[in-house]
């Protein structure tokens, strides 16, 4: 699940984070982020726009939704949520609640899951990664 | 005893400024004096002295005020830091879901919830 905390610093990340779920609103979001994330250096309004047109969004619909800032609140929510449980930085995650902060190795990851299906009394998959 | 006294006077006066420790009394006034003129060989005035004691004593009351100062932001400090050091690791929060772009299986026993940012 993605959560939006555009950091203040990150001058076009608002902007991205509301273009992004103008893409979620056609089923692009994913797919939309990751165009964002290839190229982190092209986060102006018309690459925003070129990004949506090569992943065959409805146009119309896509820059309506950018010119009203359409996802403003949801954006400042996701940002006020953050704040109010003590998140400063990107990325934080939380593994069914339990906070895990910055962009830690897969082993970390796959460690809080296995922790967590084992006190949910859930079979470890077999395969999946131990550590 | 006319006699005795003169003896004791004739003794007593040539012996007075070698025997008897030198009185506060009587050189007082001259180390003032000595202070004084090497004040003013110094190029220092009773004025300008006591301009100086005032303007240091402000000084120092400057500096305690400012020492105070600094005890109560110091004593401030770790209450106005507390709620920046982040989520408890110990708790379970309750992250929203509405609206929020997802992948994966909704019913899946695990969910990650990701706060980023694009930039």
């Amino acid at each position: 699940m993605w959560k939006n905390l555009p950091l203040a610093f990150h001058q076009n990340a608002r902007p991205a984070a509301m273009a992004a779920l103008a893409a979620n609103e056609q089923g692009k979001f994913w797919e939309f982020h990751d165009k964002l994330f290839t190229s982190t250096q092209k986060l102006a309004k018309e690459d925003f726009l070129r990004y949506a047109q090569e992943l065959g969004l409805d146009m119309t619909r896509f820059q309506a939704a950018i010119a009203a800032e359409k996802y403003k609140g949801q954006v400042d929510g996701d940002a006020a949520e953050a704040a109010a449980m003590g998140v400063t930085g990107t990325p934080s995650f939380f593994v069914n609640g339990k906070f895990l902060s910055g962009a830690k190795p897969f082993e970390e990851f796959a460690k809080v899951i296995n922790a967590e299906l084992q006190r949910l009394n859930i079979p470890i998959p077999a395969g999946a990664p131990k550590s | 005893m006319a006699k005795r006294s003169r003896e004791t006077d004739s003794e007593r006066i040539p012996y007075q400024p070698k025997g008897s420790p030198p009185s506060r009394g009587n050189q007082g006034p001259l180390v003032l004096a000595g202070v004084a003129i090497l004040l003013v060989l110094g190029g220092f005035s009773l004025a300008e002295v006591k301009g100086l004691r005032k303007e240091l004593g402000e000084k120092v009351a400057l500096l305690e005020n400012k020492i105070a100062d600094l005890q109560r932001k110091v004593e401030a400090a770790p209450k106005a830091q507390a709620p920046q050091r982040g989520p408890d690791p110990n708790r379970v929060y309750t992250v929203k879901t509405d609206g929020a772009p997802t992948k994966g299986n909704p019913a899946a026993p695990v969910t990650i919830a990701e706060f980023s940012d694009f930039q």
